[in-house]
């Protein structure tokens, strides 16, 4: 029997690497009737989703005339 | 005589630094630290001018540069952090259940504010409670979609540590955002 714990860091191993088929059929059978773990498996994808949205969005920002100036002086 | 001689430092700022900057913010969002350390990849770049190969774009060779400072201060940067764990299983039972507060059954899923425009916003707040080591996983893994054996060498790490700190990040994340849209 595995617990809450164990099985939400299953379910985020299992995004780098493939676990064994028992560890799977574990993490399956506890979702059934785990109501919380369940929810976080839910959350967890959907903040991958929301993660990768945030890291791929490069707003643009630039350095002012004078910042500029600066910077060249440096060299 | 390589052509490199002739990319004057002035041209690289006019060029470059704009696009070195949003780079830069994309993963830190930290203006101060962005402008710092693109200030510090383009004085390495001015040393090291002559080392610069054509075949590569000059952009691509500015950006791995800055890329290498942004490592490095991550690396750098405070990694002690309380074990957050504890705060939201049970330990104390051994059965490492959720803590009842902690299982956001009544709040709402992070599914229903996806779309909301804030939510980035929410989520940029959030992503500053974590060290910074973390936040700089984290930019690799979604940013770059790197491998995890790349993540790994960057940071130093073990893939086993790799997937526990995404899981602790989560979970963290999660708490925060559930306490932002609960005030």
């Amino acid at each position: 029997m595995k617990y809450c714990q164990e099985i939400t860091e299953l379910m985020e191993r299992s995004a780098f690497e493939r676990i064994p088929l028992s560890m799977r059929m574990a993490v399956a059978v506890h979702l059934f009737h785990c109501k919380p773990c369940k929810r976080f498996a839910q959350d967890s994808k959907a903040m991958d989703e929301l993660l990768a949205k945030r890291f791929k969005v490069i707003t643009n920002y630039t350095f002012s005339a004078s910042e500029k100036e600066k910077l060249k002086k440096l060299f | 005589m390589s052509e490199s001689k002739s990319i004057s430092p002035t041209q690289l700022v006019d060029d470059h630094s704009d696009y070195l900057l949003s780079f830069a913010m994309s993963k830190l969002n930290d203006l101060e630290l962005a402008k710092d350390l693109v200030q510090d990849a383009l004085l390495a770049a001015i040393t090291k001018l002559d080392t610069f190969e054509q075949r590569s774009q000059i952009r691509t060779w500015l950006t791995s540069i800055l890329q290498r400072k942004i490592i490095d201060y991550w690396r750098k940067a405070e990694t002690r952090y309380t074990d957050p764990v504890s705060s939201f299983f049970d330990n104390s039972s051994k059965k490492h259940h959720w803590l009842e507060e902690k299982k956001a059954a009544d709040q709402s899923s992070v599914l229903d504010k996806l779309a909301k425009a804030e939510t980035i916003e929410e989520l940029n707040a959030c992503l500053d409670k974590l060290p910074a080591k973390w936040k700089g996983i984290m930019a690799s893994k979604y940013l770059e979609e790197k491998e995890s054996d790349d993540i790994c060498n960057e940071f130093d790490i073990t893939p086993s540590n790799l997937w526990v700190i995404i899981h602790r990040a989560k979970l963290v994340l999660r708490d925060c955002l559930n306490a932002t849209w609960n005030k």
